[in-house]
């Protein structure tokens, strides 16, 4: 304890903490003067007689002072390093505030504007620089530099749902930070985040979502009519089919029975959707001997009321008759019967088209015909496009009567021209082909997918649309219906390629093909990701339980795809065939039952699969790049971005 | 002294804010709204308020309230600004390099922050031990005046005694001690390493001194103890009044880059 | 009528007023006002004659000076022996003249202005405002500087004021009582006046019959009244009860006013404790009245080891020996006091006779009166605290700056806080006596018995009327010291004050340094209170009130 009378009023003056001085003696642990430093920061002790000290700053005085001169050394730093150009020294950058993902990483590096490409650089001035921190950044127009979607970008979803609230804008920045790490999902987005906006809230997608809607996911007719249910239930497996064919047909036909899905499914690429893998693999083994007896009676002789031409013309154009050489050798005149048509048919539906009559007008196409049939015979050599010019177009008619030799045409006319059947000389063409025959000029497919009958079935359609008039469109009417019944010979292509309505005009499904909007465009499903689904198919296989059945119980495919006995998918097509234009691809009846949420939820449940949103859904449609992106090594920064480099 | 009641309510309410900072930035997160800049302004605005405490010593004219009440505040929103600052970052170290000096800063300023709390919660009691209260602007008088008072006694002893053992003794160590607070890193830990020293030189030279002698360097000890108690203050005191001149100059560096940070992330993200 | 007497007239080794000659006390025994007197009732050990020679001084005023000063404390009466004075009626009087400090509560922006207006050199004064008042050099040497009335017809037109011819007495009630004086006095013409210091007030009062009466009559008539009135004891009697009690009241005074000079020294010479103080009663004897303590304090202490025990000190309003007298009127048998009562410096007490208790008082007590604090439950240690603050005398205050050492990180916070409200200036020293973990540091306590009050020559010193506090009137202080030397605490300092360029101010006669005693003024003039209490970021500083009273709930 320091003796209280070194505190008495004489001895001691107030302690002044707040003095900006020590004594510089005290400080070096000598004797400290009396009356303490000056206010000043001279020596007090001076005044005493004492050599001055020079006293130091206070404890209090040093800690400003390093506040200062820190102060001072991190503006000085700051300035300095706002003053280096952008990214020329790196990793001292003061800028950057974390690595970027993916390619973004070619943003940072020695290019000089690199940071540009994202960040506005507000460089003109010192005040401008500094007024910008109050002005929004248009991070997004920088991002559609790059990025495009199938739709408005600043846009929810990009615009193509219907929002039932005012969809708000959005910026990319919204969803997508960066700076978080080169290994950062910047993607991420929480189930919570979808349901800000979505009106229809729910926790999780077993316990809210709402079921799937009705026939999910075979909303759309398939464009080839593949009835699985009967091919399954009754071509491939079922007893009374098999026992029904003879033992020769049935040896043939065993080995043609599919082992399972994927034996005409595409699973090794499968991905959304498990594509078949087409006529040559799934259909063909059966249904190829059964296209070429599909002919297509193109033009025939119709009953004609007068001899087309006379004797002498005949003989010239077409050479003598066998008639007539007989007749020249037993030196007959030959007898002028009464004339009398072999031919006793109407006009033919192709014909009735092409020669503008209808079939049974016989008064006005009996001349037409006959100066049809002269013009081939008079002519050297006459091509049946030219006759068809006029109605159907050159291109038309080339494509029309493609491979149509003109020689068989001219024997052809000679024959109806001296009212005889025509006969082949040699058999029917057995790939397919041309020919005439007796009252008829045919064509023979020569295998699937033939080229002329597509033409013609296409043809007839396009003229039914094309007609002017009432007469000529009841025509084409005939004749479209006449090519598309699957009666008839061509016809029987459209038993599996569908036909469909666009902007009320027919037109075939020729190919394979799934509409993107069958299942919406936020949709997304990966067969190839269904590991469960994947090992069940084959645990099928393995047990050799029966690869495929209609009855659902089965694993594997069926799993999730049950087929429906029940509905009449065939009917559905035939149905809209005859109501043409009313064919409302959406109203079928698919032979699979529509997959429910159940069939998911069944795996994709709490404590089990994952269940959030974006697994099923993605936000952006068709996010892509800009073609430039794609093409060449982009030179950053973009050209016209609004951005001029400067110094 | 504050009521524990009160503390309770602070530290209470500092939950609180956290928990609705927290509740509002995972908020904004869901609602595709930048929580960062929620969590980044109430961080800057829980820092300035940190910084007034500074401001307020200044302003002990006005009644704004209690120093101490200041205190509790500062701690509790101390610990808060930390808290906030991890939900900021969303880790504990962020990865751009000024954002790394920020964290630096940050991290730095606090442990310099919670150093002091702690010892200007144990330092007063150890002061309180030594039995010697002395002011620290007067412990170089106070050391002087000792050194004076010791070096008489050790002439007187010589004269009186005609022998210069202790003198001797003095001269070799004792000098040393008197010269300066000593000892220092022994102290700051609370090592009663001077004590065990003065005992040491006590007992090396004892037995070598006449019992007049010994009166002397009784005196001489008793005053060595109190010298003692001075150097403990003289540590204690220094470290808690040196820590602020770690703490407040970090904090100004604290503020000033924060500043420039959130100038930035409105010029050119924002 | 019992006075105790420290010790035979000692004091007379160093007189009043040296230079009174033989002749000038001759002079004053054929005044009127002594010549009445029976100089053989004064015992030979302190005749009438050495009271004068030693206890007394002969002091001349102009006319317009200030004799006393309402509010003022002092120490000694006065006999008018030539000219006349007037004495203001009510709490009239000139604004200025007492040299009080009216203390103007800052508003925030002016409080927030001494950020930038207190400055960074110490003491630094505005000296426009100094020599506002009057003064007036002393005659003497040992005379301070007077203030003065300047114009006193237009000051006795103004106010009322009454008369005060040769022979009247004042100032003694002030002086014996330890009382603030009640009415200022100036001298209207040139005027003469005996002053007559406490010591020698008292041996007059003892030995002189009609000095006494006119003494005690005044006292019962101006305070005593009131003053039973005001005790709670006495509450519900009747007026007429009260009449009897007031008549038959006595007053007493033990101890010694210059206290706060000899405990200092009793301290240091180890007599300190009970067993040195002067008694007032001791336990064992018998009590013949209740005890009222009117000024100053009282040491309640028993007998415990070789030593005295305190278990409790009295301070005005509190009364001593109740239990017993009542414990003795219920078994009709003397029943002895528990305890001593020593005087703690000066004491003045009011002995109310038993016999008036037992008839009007203790009938309508309701139970025994409770004892002081019970020592069963109480340790030595427990009390320790309390024996130490009534050995430093802190008892005195009631601001007194308590520090408590384990929670003090000794930032000084407290200090610059003062500084920032006092112009830059601390105005205590953040160091004082430590008893455990506790400081008392070096701040005005604004005590009970302000004994610093005693002897200001211009008034500077003064107990405030709003809030009670003691302050310091810098404009009129003159530096004499006289309040810093009272002070027991070392709560006072003198600093040199010194113009806004830094000079030192100095006085043109002396061309020596101006002082001004300066210390705590519990931040009167500042919006919220002690500025240290409130700077304090750890709790450890906080103003106590030492008072018996508030001691219990306020101390640790």
């Amino acid at each position: 304890m320091i003796d209280p009378k070194k505190f008495s009023h004489q001895t001691s003056a107030y302690e002044r903490p707040n003095n900006k001085y020590i004594c510089g003696r005290g400080s070096n642990w000598g004797t400290p003067c009396l009356s303490g430093p000056n206010f000043d920061g001279t020596c007090g002790g001076a005044e005493e007689g004492q050599s001055p000290c020079t006293p130091r700053r206070s404890l209090r005085r040093l800690r400003g002072r390093y506040s200062a001169i820190i102060f001072g050394l991190i503006a000085a730093l700051l300035i300095v390093f706002n003053g280096l150009p952008n990214g020329s020294v790196p990793a001292l950058s003061a800028l950057n505030p974390g690595p970027l993902t993916g390619d973004h990483l070619n943003f940072v590096g020695p290019s000089s504007k690199s940071c540009s490409a994202c960040h506005a650089p507000h460089e003109s001035s010192g005040w401008y620089w500094l007024s910008s921190a109050f002005v929004d950044n248009d991070m997004t127009s920088k991002c559609l530099d790059c990025h495009i979607f199938e739709g408005p970008a600043r846009l929810a979803h990009n615009q193509t749902i219907s929002a039932t609230q005012s969809v708000m804008r959005t910026d990319c920045v919204m969803c997508h930070t960066e700076h978080k790490g080169s290994d950062a999902d910047i993607s991420a987005l929480s189930d919570e985040q979808c349901s800000i906006c979505h009106e229809n809230k729910f926790d999780a997608f077993d316990s809210g979502h709402p079921q799937f809607r009705e026939r999910f996911p075979y909303f759309i007719r398939p464009s080839i009519k593949f009835d699985h249910v009967s091919h399954i239930g009754k071509h491939f497996f079922s007893d009374k089919y098999l026992s029904s064919i003879s033992d020769s047909k049935l040896s043939k036909h065993s080995p043609l029975i599919p082992e399972s899905c994927i034996t005409c499914h595409d699973e090794p690429n499968a991905d959304r959707r498990v594509t078949p893998l087409g006529y040559d693999i799934g259909c063909k083994g059966c249904h190829d001997q059964q296209i070429a007896a599909r002919e297509l009676v193109v033009l025939n002789l119709p009953e004609l009321l007068e001899r087309t031409a006379e004797d002498d013309e005949l003989i010239e154009a077409c050479g003598p008759t066998i008639e007539y050489i007989e007749a020249v050798i037993s030196e007959e005149n030959l007898v002028e019967d009464e004339y009398e048509s072999i031919s006793g048919d109407e006009l033919d539906v192709i014909s009735s088209f092409i020669f503008g009559y209808n079939s049974d007008d016989i008064d006005n196409y009996d001349q037409l015909f006959r100066d049809f049939l002269s013009s081939i015979i008079t002519s050297r050599s006459f091509q049946i496009s030219e006759f068809t010019n006029e109605r159907i177009g050159n291109q038309q008619s080339k494509k029309l009567f493609s491979g149509l030799n003109p020689e068989v045409v001219k024997r052809l006319a000679c024959a109806w021209a001296s009212n005889i059947e025509y006969e082949l000389p040699f058999d029917e063409p057995s790939y397919g082909g041309w020919y005439g025959d007796f009252t008829e000029l045919k064509y023979k497919p020569t295998r699937h997918a033939d080229p002329v009958l597509r033409n013609w079935i296409e043809f007839s359609i396009n003229a039914y649309s094309n007609a002017v008039g009432d007469e000529e469109k009841e025509r084409a009417r005939i004749m479209r219906e006449s090519l598309l019944s699957p009666k008839n010979g061509p016809g029987a292509c459209l038993k599996c390629h569908s036909v469909y309505q666009v902007d009320e005009v027919l037109a075939v499904n020729w190919n394979y093909e799934q509409t993107r909007e069958e299942v919406g465009p936020h949709q997304r499903y990966s067969h190839s990701s269904h590991p469960l689904v994947e090992a069940r198919r084959k645990q099928a296989h393995d047990e050799e339980i029966g690869p495929i059945s209609v009855e659902n119980s089965k694993p594997g495919c069926a799993t999730c795809h049950q087929m429906n006995t029940e509905s009449d998918f065939r009917g559905s097509f035939d149905r809209s065939l005859r109501e043409y234009e009313a064919s409302d691809p959406s109203s079928y009846a698919s032979n699979f039952l529509g997959i429910t949420k159940e069939t998911c939820t069944s795996c994709h449940a709490r404590s089990r699969v994952a269940q959030n949103c974006q697994l099923c859904h993605q936000y952006h449609i068709e996010p892509n790049y800009k073609i430039e992106m794609v093409l060449e090594k982009p030179k950053w920064p973009l050209e016209n971005n609004g951005m001029s480099p400067s110094n | 002294m504050v009521s524990r009641l009160r503390t309770g309510f602070v530290w209470v309410t500092a939950l609180i804010i956290f928990g609705f900072l927290f509740y509002e930035a995972r908020r904004a997160s869901v609602s595709l709204e930048s929580a960062e800049v929620i969590t980044g302004w109430c961080l800057l605005c829980l820092m300035v308020f940190l910084a007034l405490f500074n401001i307020r010593k200044k302003l002990s004219m006005l009644p704004i309230g209690k120093a101490e009440t200041w205190l509790l505040f500062h701690t509790a929103g101390g610990v808060l600004v930390t808290a906030v600052y991890w939900l900021h970052v969303g880790n504990l170290w962020p990865l751009g390099l000024y954002e790394q000096l920020l964290a630096l800063l940050i991290y730095a300023t606090v442990l310099t922050g919670v150093f002091g709390y702690v010892i200007q919660r144990t330092y007063p009691k150890r002061l309180t031990q030594t039995g010697v209260e002395v002011i620290y602007e007067r412990i170089p008088r106070e050391v002087s005046e000792l050194r004076d008072q010791v070096e008489d006694l050790v002439l007187e002893c010589t004269e009186k005694t005609e022998s210069e053992t202790l003198g001797r003794h003095y001269v070799d160590t004792l000098a040393w001690y008197f010269r300066r607070p000593r000892f220092f890193s022994h102290h700051v830990f609370g090592s009663q390493h001077g004590r065990q020293w003065l005992r040491q030189q006590d007992a090396a030279v004892r037995r070598y001194l006449s019992d007049d002698e010994k009166v002397y360097l009784d005196q001489l000890i008793e005053l060595a103890e109190y010298k003692n108690g001075l150097d403990t203050h003289y540590v204690y005191q220094g470290v808690m009044k040196g820590w602020l001149l770690i703490h407040v100059p970090l904090t100004v560096a604290l503020l000033v880059t924060s500043v420039w940070h959130i100038l930035l992330v409105h010029i050119y993200a924002l | 009528m019992v006075v105790a007497l420290e010790s035979a007239p000692q004091r007379w080794d160093s007189p009043f007023d040296p230079d009174l000659t033989d002749e000038e006390v001759s002079g004053l025994l054929n005044t009127s006002a002594f010549l009445t007197v029976d100089r053989d009732l004064f015992p030979a050990h302190t005749p009438f004659e050495g009271i004068l020679k030693n206890d007394t001084r002969i002091v001349n005023f102009h006319a317009g000076d200030i004799v006393v000063r309402e509010g003022d404390y002092g120490n000694s009466a006065f006999i008018v022996l030539e000219g006349s004075l007037r004495v203001f009626v009510g709490n009239e009087g000139p604004e200025g003249l007492l040299g009080r400090q009216s203390i103007n509560k800052r508003g925030v922006f002016s409080a927030l202005s001494q950020l930038f207006s207190n400055s960074h050199i110490p003491e630094v004064r505005d000296t426009r405002n100094y020599g506002t008042q009057n003064l007036r050099e002393g005659r003497q040497d040992s005379d301070a500087a007077r203030v003065f009335v300047q114009d006193i017809p237009a000051v006795l037109d103004e106010f009322r004021t009454a008369i005060l011819e040769e022979g009247a007495v004042f100032g003694e009630l002030a002086a014996l009582g330890r009382i603030p004086r009640t009415a200022t006095i100036f001298s209207e013409t040139d005027s003469v006046l005996l002053e007559i210091r406490w010591q020698g007030l008292r041996e007059l009062r003892k030995y002189n019959e009609e000095f006494r009466r006119q003494i005690d009559t005044r006292y019962r008539e101006n305070a005593l009244k009131v003053h039973l009135r005001e005790t709670p004891l006495f509450t519900g009697l009747e007026d007429d009860v009260l009449e009897q009690l007031v008549s038959a009241t006595l007053f007493e005074t033990y101890g010694a006013f210059d206290w706060h000079i000899s405990y200092q020294k009793m301290r240091s010479s180890g007599r300190s404790g009970p067993e040195h103080e002067v008694p007032i009663a001791s336990e064992g004897e018998y009590a013949d009245g209740l005890l009222l303590i009117r000024a100053g304090f009282a040491r309640v202490s028993v007998n415990y080891g070789k030593s005295n025990r305190t278990v409790a000190y009295l301070g005005a309003g509190q009364h001593y020996g109740l239990r017993a007298l009542y414990d003795s009127w219920k078994s009709s048998t003397d029943v002895a006091l528990g305890s001593s009562l020593t005087a703690l410096g000066y004491v003045d007490v009011l002995r109310v006779p038993a016999p008036i208790l037992e008839e009007h008082v203790f009938p309508n007590i309701s139970g025994r009166p409770p004892t002081f604090v019970s020592l069963d439950d109480r340790s030595v240690s427990d009390d320790s605290l309390l024996e130490w603050s009534v050995d430093e005398r802190f008892i005195n205050g009631t601001q007194a700056m308590l520090i408590d050492l384990n929670r003090c990180v000794r930032c000084d916070d407290c200090v610059r806080a003062c500084a920032s409200t006092h112009g830059g200036n601390p105005r205590f020293v953040r160091h004082g006596k430590t008893f455990d973990h506790w400081m008392v540091a070096n701040a005005c306590m604004h005590c009970a018995d302000p004994v610093c009050m005693i002897g200001c020559p211009t008034g500077a010193i003064h107990r405030s009327q709003v809030g009670g506090m003691v302050i310091i009137n810098d404009d009129t202080c003159i530096g004499c010291g006289t309040c810093a030397n009272s002070c027991p605490y070392n709560n006072i300092r003198l600093v040199d004050v010194r113009s806004r360029d830094g000079s030192l101010v100095l006085n043109p006669n002396t061309q020596l340094p101006i002082q001004k005693a300066t210390k705590c003024d519990l931040c009167a003039t500042n919006p919220g209170g002690p500025a240290c209490v409130r700077a304090c970021p750890h709790g450890a500083l906080s103003r106590v009130d030492f008072q018996p009273e508030t001691l219990a709930e306020d101390s640790p």
